[in-house]
Order: C-alpha cells, then sequence, then structure tokens
C-alpha cells in the first residue's frame, strides 16, 4: 500500500513535471521501473515485451499528465497504466498469432535472482523451482485471471484498489482471484504437496 | 480433500511472500531519448495514422449524395456575404450568394441581353444583366436588387444615339422568372 508520505512525494513530482521541471520525471521511473516491469514480466513471460511495455508505459504516463487526477494515488494510476498497455499488447500478439511466419511464441524467461529465503538450501531449490512452475502456470491463466493474482499476490494490492486499477467491482475482483487460484493450484500437484500434501489437486 | 478458497489464499500468500520483483534493465536513458525525439518528430508522425484514417473516412462519406450536397450548400454559405436591401418601406437582410442562379438569354430589337439571377435570402434576388449589342460585343453590365414576384423594371441604353428600351422583370426564383422587354 502507498502510505501518504508517498502519495504527497509523488504529487510533489508531478507538480514539478508539470510546473516544467521534467527531470522530476526521471525520479518517477526510477521509482516505479521495477514493480511497473515486474507486473508487465510477470503478465507476458517476455523480458524484451515487458521492457517495450515499460516504456511505452511511461512515455503515456508523461503525456497524459496533465489528465493525472492528483486525488488519485500515483501508483494506481501508474498501475492502471500499465495494465492497459498490457492488454493492447496481448491482443496485439494474439492476432499475430493467426498469421503465418509471424515469429515463435517462446517465452523467454527472466534471469530471477531469488534470495534464500530458508536456512535450507534444499527447501530454498524446491520454492525456486515451484515459483517458475507457479509463473510458468499463470502464463496459461487467461489475462483477466492472471492480473489479480499478480496484483494481489505478488505486489500486495488490495482488492479495493484492483478493483479500481481494474475498472470491476470488488466481488468481481474476489471471484476472479478464487478462480485463478483453484486453477492454478490443480496444475501444480507439487504446491499441494509442499503444503503438507493433504489436499487433492484434481 | 479440496482447499476452500480462504485456504488457498493462505498457502499462495505464505509462497508469494518472498518472491523477488524482476529486474529491468535501466529504463530512464530509453525512455528519456524517446521523449526527447517525440518532441523533436512533434506532431504530424505521431498523429499521421490516424489523419490518414480520418482522410479515407471523410472521401467516403463524401462518396454519398446527400453528403455531398450538404457541404456544398455549407460552403456555398460559407462563401456568402451579407446583405441588406431596402425597397419602398420594405427591409429585407440575408447572405448573397454567389455560386448559384441560371442565366437566361433575352433577344432584344439590339441585340441580346443575358440576365442571371442570384438568390438573396428567401425574398429577394439579385438581377445581373449583360447587355450584347448586335455584333455581340457587351455594351453594359446592369445590375439591380430586387424583390421575388414584384416586377422590376430595368432601362437599358446599349450605345449612343441608339434608343434605350426597358426590360420588366417579376423574378419567381432564380431558375424561373419572367421578362419582358417595355420599350
Amino acid at each position: 500500500m502507498a502510505t501518504d508520505a508517498t502519495v504527497c512525494d509523488d504529487n510533489e513530482m508531478v507538480s514539478d513535471i508539470l510546473a516544467g521541471e521534467s527531470a522530476s520525471f526521471r525520479r518517477i521511473v526510477e521509482k516505479y521501473q521495477k514493480p511497473l516491469y515486474d507486473l508487465a514480466f510477470r503478465m507476458t513471460g517476455n523480458v524484451e515485451d515487458a521492457q517495450d511495455i515499460l516504456q511505452t508505459s511511461f512515455i503515456k504516463m508523461y503525456s497524459s499528465l496533465k489528465d493525472y487526477d492528483a486525488l488519485r494515488s500515483f501508483r494506481n494510476w501508474a498501475y492502471t497504466i500499465v495494465l492497459n498497455q498490457t492488454r493492447s499488447h496481448l491482443r496485439r500478439k494474439a492476432l499475430l498469432r493467426f498469421l503465418p511466419f509471424s515469429g515463435g511464441g517462446e517465452e523467454e524467461s527472466g534471469e530471477l535472482d531469488i534470495a534464500d529465503n530458508s536456512q535450507n538450501t534444499e527447501n530454498a531449490v524446491a520454492w525456486r523451482q515451484l515459483l517458475r512452475d507457479l509463473e510458468k502456470n499463470l502464463l496459461k491463466l487467461p489475462p483477466e485471471l492472471r492480473e489479480p493474482f499478480i496484483l494481489y499476490h505478488f505486489h500486495n494490492i488490495t482488492v479495493e484498489n484492483m478493483a479500481a486499477q481494474l475498472g470491476i467491482s470488488r466481488n468481481a475482483v474476489h471471484i476472479r482471484l478464487s478462480r485463478a487460484r483453484t486453477a492454478l493450484f490443480k496444475n501444480m500437484p507439487a504446491l499441494a504437496s509442499s503444503h503438507g500434501g493433504v489436499y487433492e489437486t484434481r | 480433500m479440496k482447499p476452500d478458497n480462504a485456504e488457498l489464499e493462505k498457502v499462495f500468500m505464505e509462497f508469494c511472500k518472498d518472491a523477488p520483483m524482476h529486474e529491468p534493465r535501466p529504463a530512464w536513458p530509453e525512455i528519456a531519448d524517446k521523449l526527447c525525439n517525440g518532441a523533436r518528430r512533434g506532431f504530424a508522425p505521431r498523429f499521421a495514422p490516424a489523419l490518414c484514417v480520418a482522410a479515407a473516412c471523410l472521401l467516403l462519406l463524401f462518396a454519398l449524395p446527400q453528403v455531398r450536397a450538404a457541404a456544398g450548400e455549407i460552403m456555398r454559405r460559407l462563401l456568402s456575404v451579407r446583405y441588406s436591401l431596402v425597397m419602398g418601406g420594405y427591409r429585407t437582410d440575408g447572405a448573397l450568394l454567389f455560386p448559384d442562379g441560371a442565366e437566361k438569354v433575352v433577344r432584344t430589337p439590339h441585340g441580346k441581353t443575358v440576365m442571371r439571377m442570384e438568390p438573396m435570402g428567401d425574398n429577394a434576388v439579385l438581377i445581373s444583366a449583360k447587355v450584347y449589342d448586335a455584333r455581340g460585343n457587351i455594351v453594359s453590365s446592369p445590375k439591380l436588387a430586387s424583390l421575388k414576384n414584384v416586377e422590376a423594371a430595368m432601362t437599358v441604353c446599349p450605345g449612343s444615339g441608339k434608343p434605350c428600351f426597358t426590360l420588366s422583370i417579376t423574378p419567381e426564383d432564380t431558375q424561373s422568372y419572367k421578362v419582358r422587354v417595355v420599350k
């Protein structure tokens, strides 16, 4: 969640940019590039696509900054722009799949620098493998289920904020989250066993 | 046993909480470059595809006769000038439209007169005449503003030493009017 201090900081930077101090935009880029890239990458599964989406989104933000409503969280606004750009990208890509010689649909996995979250190295390796599986399975979900899952579980966005970003009701967010979790869990038997192995995945 | 949604939420929360974020390449240099290039490129290239589409749509629209007629009417009005005509205590205001009017050739005892009526609003017309002598030279170009369905007289003197004649004109509209040589 964005704190009040962060919101003030963002609004100050936006005011500076609108006042002609475009160098402040660099601060915004540096502040938000990591979470926004992560979102784009998890949505597309491709490093270059995610990098393109990131760039396009920042340029879009810069050009429409005058329309930004300061009462709204800048972070939410930025997320909404990235999600819109990602959707357009995925739609274009889906269309290109129907065209001959349009290049392979190979997904390119980004290198994850996963910190050892356990003292037990063996567990860390298993967790890392599971995380890769989760990312692969996420890409098999339809984008409308992928979006809320990534936002909620990887970016800690609240259901309320997500509803605003996705333009749907809170109830719809809950439903999509539930469907995404069920589908992922079903496709990941290893996850069930890693959590005590008491759940059926089929 | 199948886990319910709350349990699944807990499972994924626990599982994803330490997942690190993917690191991008530094985005600023490329963004700064694009912003500078964008500013240099300006309006035209960014909107060129949209302009092409808009132009194509306009061409398609103009293929429709009704649209062409409406557009013609708009252009005529744009090219018109306002006028005010006072005749015998009656005043009328409107727009004088240039590109309309039908020509009518009137044979006179001294040659021919080509008359053109141009509309001036709903009630008035502008009568322009070109008077030719027997050899086909223009000798006079009188103009007369008149009301529709009101008889107006235009006296023409084609040349020195030759008798004048008067045309009596009753405009009905720009396409039809009665005209007679009085004398």
